[in-house]
């Protein structure tokens, strides 16, 4: 998905002089293409997220269109006092992509964990925030984000997932099943997972909700019509998409639908493992989601 | 001294109600030589390549605006409204003030964000400058110390970082808490060229700014200033880096400053 991601990039690049690209010291064996064909648009900020950050703010006043790339830990948490006050307070118009999600990281354990992220940055406003399923949901994205004037955060999966369908928008079923009674709404590579459940299950749809904020409050009011049991299911706490999900829901005063969330416990741990050890240990396994599926269903 | 705009911020500190007046009074000389060293007209029509300048210790505001007033960027009747209820100007700097270039007011922001700017100016093949003001006591940021390295590194020749070294910080003095010292050394180690002069004589400041070396690199004055410079009874006294001058404390300093 990044290297979809990075294709994406170079194409605009070689056509958008607006674009400059800035990276934390990460994409090794990715990004070389960029900085020998754009010199003058590149830059290695090295290990120095705040730095990275304000100089990005910098260049929005040169009317430069930032793109900053990072370990999705690193480029969110450690500087968040810039994504604030340089980058929303100005509504400047940086993408931060960040490379890694929920538990992609595993055994390197909880200090590359990324599953409180998309919490430190929905307060903040003007903020757009984007968790792509696949590499086709990347594509939209990236059409989106490029002409968005305002601040953005895509979360990049490590693991690849295809639909093998030219989705039509950023949020959408990935599977309709016109028997299902249950409806999982997932983002970023929890989508994968949920479409292998509903394999094994037969008797549920996936909706892939990408674009996290704003949250499509249109899509929720339908969602909410046609399914009376809903789980949001992501690899991010439930400060994620399911306290926004939750939220709109009260604020539509939706009160017959029962809302589930099936998401990595509010806890950083004490052991290590690979990050399907992990998914086995917060249920987020296609096997454990039917386990799930079939707990609510009684 | 400029008594001139030392009046203006005491009048706007008093009249809005305000507090950090020391942090702004050793600023006074730094900021009006700044905007002296920069093309105004081009500011005024907001031209890609004009100068620009980032008041990192965002809470010397008053002195900002006041500068600002004097060349000609804000109105009276605006500035007149400082601290008040519905104005844009508070007590920290805001870019939604027309001409101030970036938001400060949390430490350890500027910097970075001048270095980014000087980086674009030199992509566009603009000569124009990129002043930063930042607070001794700043320093103690660490973000800043990322961005000196950086644009030691890419010898950012347009960017001009000015320390206001009144050697205090809120709660006492700086080498009491953590001394900053010796910032010529840790500038000069990171590939700046380095001045350091007294930072209330205008003709040095400018003479630094205005130096034509070969070096190529970025450079940093280091200002060495008086908390509270010209106000006596504020002078290196941290009571007045919140207190508001009221009262009989407002009339004792204006007298002395007129």
């Amino acid at each position: 998905m990044r290297g979809d991601f990075f294709d994406k990039l170079h194409k605009e690049m070689k056509k958008n002089e607006k674009i400059f690209f800035l990276m934390g010291d990460t994409g090794y064996n990715l990004v070389e293409p960029l900085f020998e064909e754009f010199p003058d648009r590149t830059l290695n900020i090295g290990v120095a997220e705040q730095n990275l950050i304000g100089i990005a703010a910098g260049l929005c006043n040169l009317g430069y269109k930032p793109i900053c790339y990072g370990i999705s830990n690193f480029l969110i948490h450690r500087c968040l006092e810039q994504i604030r006050n340089d980058l929303c307070m100005h509504d400047y118009p940086v993408t931060l992509v960040g490379t890694s999600t929920g538990l992609d990281n595993g055994a390197l354990w909880a200090t590359h964990y990324v599953v409180d992220d998309i919490a430190c940055v929905k307060p903040f406003p003007n903020m757009h925030i984007y968790s792509p399923s696949s590499v086709e949901s990347i594509n939209q994205i990236f059409d989106e984000v490029i002409k968005l004037p305002h601040p953005s955060y895509v979360r990049i999966t490590k693991k690849s997932f295809k639909e093998n369908i030219q989705t039509e928008q950023i949020n959408h079923f990935v599977i309709k099943n016109e028997n299902s009674k249950i409806l999982i709404i997932s983002h970023g590579r929890m989508t994968g997972n949920a479409v292998e459940a509903s394999k094994i299950s037969g008797k549920i749809s996936v909706f892939a909700m990408d674009k996290i904020k704003p949250l499509d409050i249109e899509f929720v009011r339908i969602l909410t019509k046609n399914y009376k049991k809903i789980i949001i299911l992501e690899d991010n706490f439930n400060s994620g998409l399911f306290n926004s999900f939750a939220q709109i829901m009260i604020e539509l005063h939706i009160n017959d639908v029962k809302a589930y969330s099936i998401s990595p416990k509010e806890d950083y741990g004490d052991n290590v493992g690979d990050t399907e050890y992990l998914d086995n240990q917060f249920g987020l396994t296609p096997q454990k989601i039917c386990e799930f599926i079939e707990k609510i269903e009684k | 001294m400029n008594l001139e705009i030392r009046r203006t911020i005491l009048d706007i500190v008093h009249n809005g109600g305000a507090s950090h007046i020391g942090s702004a009074l050793s600023l006074v000389e730094i900021l009006d030589t700044v905007f002296k060293n920069c093309n105004i007209e081009k500011i005024k029509k907001s031209n890609i390549d004009r100068d620009r300048v980032i008041l990192s210790k965002g809470h010397g505001t008053s002195a900002l605006y006041s500068t600002m007033f004097h060349h000609g960027l804000i109105s009276s009747e605006k500035l007149k409204t400082y601290f008040k209820n519905g104005s844009v100007l508070g007590g920290h700097a805001s870019h939604h003030v027309p001409f101030v270039e970036h938001s400060t007011g949390a430490l350890g922001h500027g910097l970075p964000v001048g270095v980014g700017m000087a980086i674009g100016l030199r992509a566009k093949k603009f000569d124009s400058k990129v002043f930063v003001i930042v607070g001794d006591g700043e320093l103690h940021e660490g973000s800043n110390w990322e961005s000196i390295m950086f644009a030691g590194h890419e010898k950012l020749k347009n960017l001009i970082v000015l320390v206001d070294c009144n050697r205090l910080s809120q709660v006492g003095e700086l080498e009491e808490c953590c001394s900053i010292e010796p910032l010529e050394s840790k500038f000069r180690s990171n590939n700046f060229e380095v001045f350091d002069v007294d930072g209330h004589d205008e003709m040095m400041i400018d003479k630094s700014i205005k130096k034509i070396t070969e070096t190529g690199l970025p450079r940093a004055i280091l200002c060495r200033t008086t908390k509270g410079k010209g106000i006596s009874f504020m002078e290196c006294n941290n009571l007045w880096h919140y207190k508001s001058p009221q009262g009989e404390d407002y009339e004792k300093a204006l007298s002395e400053l007129n």
